[in-house]
């Protein structure tokens, strides 16, 4: 893959992944917005390409996606527990399915995806935001292909 | 018709989401069992499976501690067992599907799966039982 179609190649897996499971659309995509940080995971990635790849959002984005991903009733809160297990659960299909699909020429593995605390440093790499309807997600993924082109 | 049915997957968030789908599904299941490795999916196995009163469906994902999917599968293929194994894995490359197959997973299932394609996929398994 190129480096420079990598930002679509992820939009896509992203679009696909929180519509498919989490019942989300994405509004749009920027490379700058205000995201808060309130919950952070970080997915690490070895094979072919190696890297890592780091979420971010505010809790009532993470609390969404945990009551979307367990088919929530109103007024059901997933427990703490809960949203950041599924959070974990978004940061690992998402690593694996932008992998699977676009660099689908080797084997890869995933690390068991790692809450991260607060105020922990970033990563640097290819940055985009991912608005919803009530918030945004922050991506983060560097990586590179060994004997490959970027 | 009743079915048992077994998710092995060291994210409780996805078992979660599978034993969702399923329940949701209108599938007559009795009995949801739930494993965190591979390791302690052969156990469920030795425990709620036999003859009289057999698991209908493994769902199993891949990447897992102690013991991962796929030695989970090899080890079911050397036993007397047949029990349909469905995988659910983000690794969908073409090498880890046909491998996958070749050691006897009925299907494979992408992440990500909207409920319906799980609920496709053992109603797939069943009508060819």
């Amino acid at each position: 893959m190129e480096k420079e179609t990598t930002p679509a190649a992820m939009l896509e897996t992203v679009r696909d992944v929180l519509n498919t499971m989490f019942f989300l659309d994405v509004e749009e995509e920027r490379e700058n917005a205000c995201c808060a940080k309130d919950l952070n995971v970080k997915v690490n990635f070895a094979g072919e390409s190696c890297g890592e790849m780091h979420l971010a959002m505010p809790r009532h984005i993470a609390e969404q996606l945990a009551a979307n991903f367990l088919g929530s009733t109103p007024g059901e809160t997933p427990s703490e527990k809960q949203i950041e297990e599924i959070v974990q659960e978004l940061g690992n299909i998402l690593c694996g399915a932008f992998l699977s699909r676009h660099d689908s020429t080797g084997l890869f593995n995933l690390s068991s995806p790692e809450i991260l605390p607060p105020g922990s440093l970033a990563i640097t790499g290819m940055k985009r935001y991912y608005v919803l309807e009530d918030g945004c997600i922050e991506l983060i993924l560097d990586w590179e292909k060994i004997n490959g082109q970027l | 018709m009743s079915l048992r049915i077994l998710i092995v997957d060291d994210s409780p968030a996805m078992r979660a989401y599978v034993r969702r789908t399923l329940q949701m599904a209108g599938l007559p299941i009795t009995s949801i069992y739930e494993a965190g490795n591979g390791e302690e999916g052969l156990a469920a196995v030795g425990r709620e499976h036999s003859r009289e009163n057999p698991l209908d469906v493994i769902f199993t994902d891949l990447n897992m501690p102690v013991m991962n999917g796929e030695e989970m599968v090899l080890k079911l293929k050397e036993t007397e067992y047949d029990i349909p194994i469905l995988v659910i894995s983000t690794d969908a490359t073409q090498s880890r599907v046909f491998r996958l197959r070749e050691l006897g997973a009925r299907g494979y299932i992408s992440k990500p799966c909207p409920p319906e394609m799980i609920r496709w996929k053992v109603e797939q398994i069943l009508g060819k039982q």
